[in-house]
This record gives structure tokens, sequence and C-alpha cells, in this order.
């Protein structure tokens, strides 16, 4: 007789990730999700996910955090709104998603996808760090060094319009307060410092 | 006069500056005042948010400190950017019903001696122009007739997104009313609530330029002159990636991207170098050759 458990049936579930990601606010609602995939057929991406939303949230509610950590999904999640819009029970999909992008962040998983939305978020927070406010210019620059030429190459012509037309922006503003801001970020690492 | 204060967001001093400049050239004619909150700082976005949950609510939670100073608590706070728009909304309705995050988001504002009781309303700029604005004092201004073009309304995502009061989630009536107000032909195309592909653009760029082209072939396949926008990352994308969005689909795109506020500028008689209908990628000069 062949074992027919196969797959996702060999994941043992983790409580700790289980816990920490139905605490998002909202979160318990994913025990009512009736895996109708409403989320799946809304999504502009889910040609491009190896699990699709409606998978994601089967998994993430049996804990099975390693399929979902490494999964490409939460990396192809546009941050649309579409999934949580449409769920009839109302279950916050995106802020998962959201969730499940911070925890791979944190810790160090590596997925084909991740690495540039990794870059991005980290010279994006750099960048509001330094001077409380953003420019998407000096972001993109930033990013492209960091990821390699060839994807700046292909977007020259890009930079070039901006450029003639006034909207080449590489400096940030530096905000008044952005002592608050870095006071602000320090206070919420020492914090997380402290529950290690 | 109305005055609102307002929230610019990152984007209107770089490559939103024709937003910035159209809104300047329509706004006071409308009867609203945007008064800058002073000292503002970025929202987080959604590239913050993937980042650091409780740090993107904190650096939310201290725009929403300033502007409950500056408009007073139960007062609002308007923004341009859809990106904005949601994280702020989100900011404030998520800190009202989670007691847990509150705190955190408390501790962290206090290191900075701030304090938030996040009982602003956010409101996005459209839902001003649209709601606010009397019927009568917008069409008497009107001194452009913009009846020969066909206009491709574009939501986005985060305007309507998560559910909000200002339209339905998924099929939305209320820009395509005001286009058709302004006196323009609004068409109807599927997709107006898709996703333009965000950030996509740079951390998935394949993926973005099909997402992309899907918004621009079916707006040219509904013969749409242009597509009207309200987020300065919506028009950045769908302007600046057309060659790319057109190699995906095989196909050749080249429709204007317009801000809202310029097709207002355009039906109240503004100049179209005034509204910087010029500084786009794409030319708008086939548009404008219909009404000028
Ligand atoms: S739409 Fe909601 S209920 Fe349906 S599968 Fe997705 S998360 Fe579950
Ligand atoms: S928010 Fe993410 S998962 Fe949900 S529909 Fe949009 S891209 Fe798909």
């Amino acid at each position: 007789m062949t074992d027919i458990r196969i797959g996702i049936w060999r994941d043992q579930p983790d409580l700790g990730f289980l816990n920490e990601v139905l605490a998002i606010p909202g979160g318990e609602a994913a025990a009512a999700c009736i895996q109708c995939g409403t989320c799946s057929g809304a999504c502009p991406t889910v040609r491009d996910m190896d699990s699709s939303p409606r998978e994601i949230v089967a998994f993430v509610r049996a804990g099975y955090r390693d399929r979902v950590l490494n999964s490409n999904t939460i990396w192809m999640c546009a941050s649309c709104y579409a999934c949580y819009a449409q769920c009839p029970k109302e279950i916050k999909i995106t802020d998962f998603m959201y969730k499940l992008k911070q925890i791979a962040m944190r810790e160090g998983y590596k997925n084909p996808g991740a690495r540039r939305a990794r870059v991005l978020a980290r010279k994006f927070a750099d960048t509001v760090r330094k001077f409380g406010r953003n420019s998407e210019t000096r972001l993109l620059l930033k990013y492209f060094f960091a990821t390699g030429i060839f994807s700046a190459l292909k977007y020259t012509g890009m930079a070039l319009s901006l450029l003639v037309t006034g909207r080449l922006d590489v400096f940030p503003k530096k905000i008044k307060g952005s002592g608050e801001v870095r006071a602000i970020l320090k206070r919420i690492d020492e914090g997380a410092a402290m529950r290690r | 006069m109305t005055t609102y204060t307002y929230y610019p967001g990152c984007s209107l001093d770089a490559t939103g500056k024709p937003y910035a400049r159209s809104i300047a050239a329509t706004a006071p004619a409308l009867g609203i005042e945007l008064d800058e909150l002073e000292d503002w700082n970025c929202c987080g976005a959604t590239a913050y948010t993937s980042y650091d949950q409780i740090k993107a609510f904190s650096i939310s939670g201290r725009i929403l400190s300033l502007a409950e100073k500056a408009a007073g608590h139960g007062g609002e706070i308007v923004a341009p950017c859809s990106a904005c728009f949601a994280v702020l909304s989100k900011s404030v309705r998520y800190m009202r019903e989670d007691a847990v995050l509150k705190e955190q988001v408390d501790d962290a504002l206090a290191a900075a001696g701030l304090y938030t009781e996040c009982d602003v309303k956010v409101r996005h700029l459209l839902d001003v122009y649209v709601n606010d604005v009397p019927e009568e004092v917008l069409t008497s201004q009107i001194k452009r007739d913009l009846g020969m073009v066909r206009l491709a309304p574009y939501y986005g995502c985060q305007v309507v997104r998560p559910k909000n009061d200002f339209d339905h989630y998924a099929q939305p009536r209320k820009f395509d009313e005001y286009l058709e107000l302004l006196g323009a032909q609004p068409i109807y195309y599927p997709v107006k609530t898709k996703c333009c592909a965000g950030t996509f653009i740079t951390t998935q760029p394949e993926v973005a330029a099909r997402m992309i082209g899907l918004l621009l072939k079916s707006a040219k396949d509904n013969d749409a002159d242009g597509i009207v926008v309200c987020c300065p990352l919506c028009q950045f994308n769908l302007d600046n990636f057309q060659k790319e969005a057109g190699e995906y689909w095989n196909e050749e795109f080249h429709i204007p991207i317009l801000y809202f506020p310029q097709v207002v500028g355009l039906a109240l008689g503004v100049a179209p170098a005034d509204l910087d209908l010029n500084k786009h990628r794409v030319s708008a000069e086939a548009l404008l050759a219909k009404i000028i």
C-alpha cells in the first residue's frame, strides 16, 4: 500500500510560529477560513506564486512554518488588498503577507524572490531613519547599486526622462523632526532587544 | 474656502511634481485650501510595513500626532497619494481596534515626547475634490469642452481598499462620474481597480511589465485617449514602463497618464504647461490636440 501522506503532511506544526502570525491585529479570524478560494481568484499575481493565497492561509493555520516562509508567495504579494477586500470571512490576508515577509526577513530565509524585496525594504528603512523622509529616486539608485548594475542599465531611459522633466530628486529633504523619528525607531529596537 | 490639513507625502516633491503643480493650479478655484502639515515625515508605505510592522505604525503615529495638533482632535487630514492614504487610515483603524498594538506605539512615540489619540479622519484628495466641492461651483467654472476625449478612470488599489467610505472596493463609480461631470467621456474597462504593480517595478520587473501592460491594453482596447490616476506611484508605473509592458504583450503603447487635477485644470481652462502636462514621459499632445 502506498503512503499517500506526502507533501504537506510531512510538515510539523510550529506553535510559536502560528501564535506569532495570528497575533497581528484581527489575526484570529484566520480560524474562520472556509477555503473558498476567493482570495486566490482576486489575486493579480497568483499565477506567479508557488502557493496560492488560499493555500497560504491553510498552511499558516496548520503552523507549517517552513513551507510558508520558503514559498515565493509572500514576495509575490503586491499588497493590493484585493483578497482582503473580497474575503467573505474578512480575513486580512494582505496583513498576513506583510507579517510573513517580516518574519522571513528577520530570520534570513533564502528565497530567490526574497533578496530583492529585502534590499528594497532595508534601503527604504535606512533613508527614513536618516532623513525622516524618502526620495524615490535615491531609493531606486541605492537599490540598483545594491542589486547589480544590469537592472540599473535597463532603466536609464526612465532616469533620463525624469532628469529632463525635473523630477529627479536624489536627496530627500531632511525634516526638523528627524531626531524624533530616530528616537521612535530606537525605542522600538531597544524594546525588541529586551524581549529577546 | 475650506481649509484642510494637508499631508503631501514624499512623491509630490519628486516624481509627483506635476501632481503638486496641478493641485496648486486647481484647488483654490474650487474653494479648497491645503494647509501643509508642518515637518511631516514619511508614512512608511508598503516597503516599511514589509520590514517592521511596529516601526511602520509608529512613524505614521508621529504624523497622526502632528495632525491632531494641527487639525484638532476629530479633524481631518488629506493625502493626495493612495499609498499614504491607505497607510494612515489603516494606522488609525488598527490602533483603535488593537490595544496591544496601541500600547507598543504609545511607548515608541513617548521616546519623542509624542502621543496620538488616533482620532483624526484620513481622507484622499480625490474624495475631497469629488465630494466636498458643490457641483455648481465646479460646473459654473468650466471653460473648456472635454467632450471629445475618452478617459479611463484608474482607481488602483489603495483609494478603495481596504474597504473604506469613499467608494465600493471592486466596482467604484465616483471617479467615472466625476470625469463625466468635468465634461469628458469616461470609458468602461474592466480593470480599473487592478493593481499597478506597486514596487514590483524594482523587485519583480517581469511580473510588473505584465501587470502594467494589462491595464494599458484594456484601456487601449477600449479606445482610451488617456488614463487618469489619483496616485503618484500609479502614474510613475503606468507612464514609465509602457515600452517594457508593450514587449510583454506584443503591443505598442502610447497612452498619456494624467493626474485627475490635470483634467480638472484642462476643464477649467488652465494652460497645459501650467499643469505640467509636458512633464510626463508619454506625451499628451494627441489628447490635447482634440480639445485645444
Ligand atoms: S477568501 Fe477568505 S475564506 Fe476564502 S479561502 Fe481566502 S482567506 Fe479563506
Ligand atoms: S494583497 Fe497580495 S495576496 Fe492579496 S490579492 Fe493582492 S497581491 Fe494577491
